[in-house]
């Protein structure tokens, strides 16, 4: 027994749509993919810096979760578990590779002016007005320069915290790590983009 | 009585300071900020600071990317159980555990193998070193080393094993089955990948 496919995913729950993909139907597939693609891509991508690597560890996550679908908990947030496999994920290749450079103009490993430019951070447009856009988009490099400057743990901190506004608890279940030092780590992280944030603008 | 101290001075805490940033702030630091500019400072700067974070736009995705994952997911295969992930924290704290329980258990083993070969002797060491609690328990173990010591069996055990000599052997047997025992343990307790599910 299958049950009935639904007419709208989306009104469905991750949970939910985990039952049908159990059940093999491949739109439950596409769409936790669809769900989750874009934060799951931003985090990998602003903790490895590098657009194509962030795509082969974002394609890595999703297949781990997808093609271990049958063994997810329940009582847990399927949010939580494919964050925290992508948070591994890229802190595994961290610490393999050990990037500490930044590469907003570009994968590092691009050997061609079209790869770099096809590697290079892009951001979805906002309906802003030209001065606007500039501004937030000169902030918003800053931040992203300033972020990049952390260490591995705090970015993945801050980031879950602030920029996918997690709970703490969840962060702390995520990293595996007490709730006490998930605090620190963002009080820490937030007083140095503060730092390296008016440095970046003194500059 | 003595009067409460006065905490109105004292900066904000890191818990405060994360409390005021979401808006809300118990009185304390309320009126603390009202009054220390510094801290003033430090909440609006870091209001500014989560709001930027926030406001963050994401990454795009490059185009193709759910196909791309599709082409390499199995959809309905049965999926391998995967063994009981346990994350290196909770890894550590089952070996401390485990260390501790086979430590206990040995001392355990110790005095009884130590109790069964000199039964006066440790009568004697229990009157004086052991009271209260730990003497009841040591009583327990005397009675099932007495208990053993009457079985049949138990002669010929200790005949075995009589000497240092004799002993040699079984110890050093004892010690490899320990070894091996620990080995398999560490493998089946071995940290899982990083990437590892829960």
């Amino acid at each position: 027994m299958t049950g009935p496919i639904p007419s709208d995913w989306r009104e469905l729950s991750d949970q939910e749509v985990v039952r049908h993909a159990v059940r093999g139907r491949e739109a439950a597939y596409r769409e936790l993919i669809r769900r989750y693609q874009r934060p799951v891509f931003s985090l990998i991508y602003r903790m490895v810096r590098d657009r194509e690597l962030a795509e082969d560890l974002a394609q890595e996550t999703f297949v781990k979760v997808l093609n271990a679908v049958e063994s997810y908990r329940p009582e847990f947030k399927f949010s939580s578990w494919i964050f925290k496999i992508a948070n591994n994920t890229a802190i595994d290749q961290l610490r393999r590779r050990s990037l500490d450079t930044l590469s907003l103009d570009g994968s590092p490993h691009a050997a061609t002016a079209d790869a770099v430019e096809a590697t290079t951070l892009q951001i979805s447009d906002g309906a802003e007005s030209a001065l606007e856009e500039v501004t937030a988009r000169e902030l918003g490099q800053q931040i992203e320069v300033a972020i990049a400057g952390l260490r591995p743990e705090y970015r993945a901190c801050i980031l879950l915290r602030h920029v996918e506004g997690r709970p703490y608890e969840e962060i702390a279940e995520m990293l595996d790590l007490p709730l006490g030092t998930v605090k620190t780590y963002i009080h820490r992280a937030r007083n140095e983009l503060r730092i390296l944030l008016a440095a970046t603008r003194d500059a | 009585m003595s009067a409460m101290p006065d905490t109105s001075t004292q900066h904000l805490t890191a818990d405060e300071l994360d409390a005021l940033i979401g808006g809300s702030g118990g009185p304390r630091a309320m009126s603390h900020t009202a009054t220390c500019i510094l801290c003033r400072e430090l909440v609006i700067l870091d209001r500014q600071l989560v709001a930027l974070l926030g406001e963050l736009p994401p990454v795009d995705v490059p185009s193709g990317f759910e196909d791309r994952v599709m082409a390499r997911v199995t959809i309905g295969a049965p999926t391998p159980v995967l063994a009981p992930v346990r994350s290196p924290r909770e890894v550590a704290a089952r070996r401390r555990v485990l260390g501790l329980t086979m430590a206990g258990s040995s001392a355990v083993a110790a005095g009884f193998v130590w109790a069964a070969a000199d039964p006066t002797a440790a009568h004697g060491w229990s009157g004086v070193a052991l009271s209260g609690l730990v003497d009841s328990l040591w009583l327990s173990v005397q009675t099932v080393v007495a208990n053993t010591a009457e079985q049949p069996w138990f002669g010929a055990v200790r005949d075995t094993v009589a000497t240092p000599v004799r002993a040699l052997p079984y110890l050093l047997g004892a010690a490899g089955a320990y070894a091996l025992a620990l080995a398999g343990l560490g493998r089946l307790l071995a940290e899982p990948a990083a990437d590892a599910g829960w």
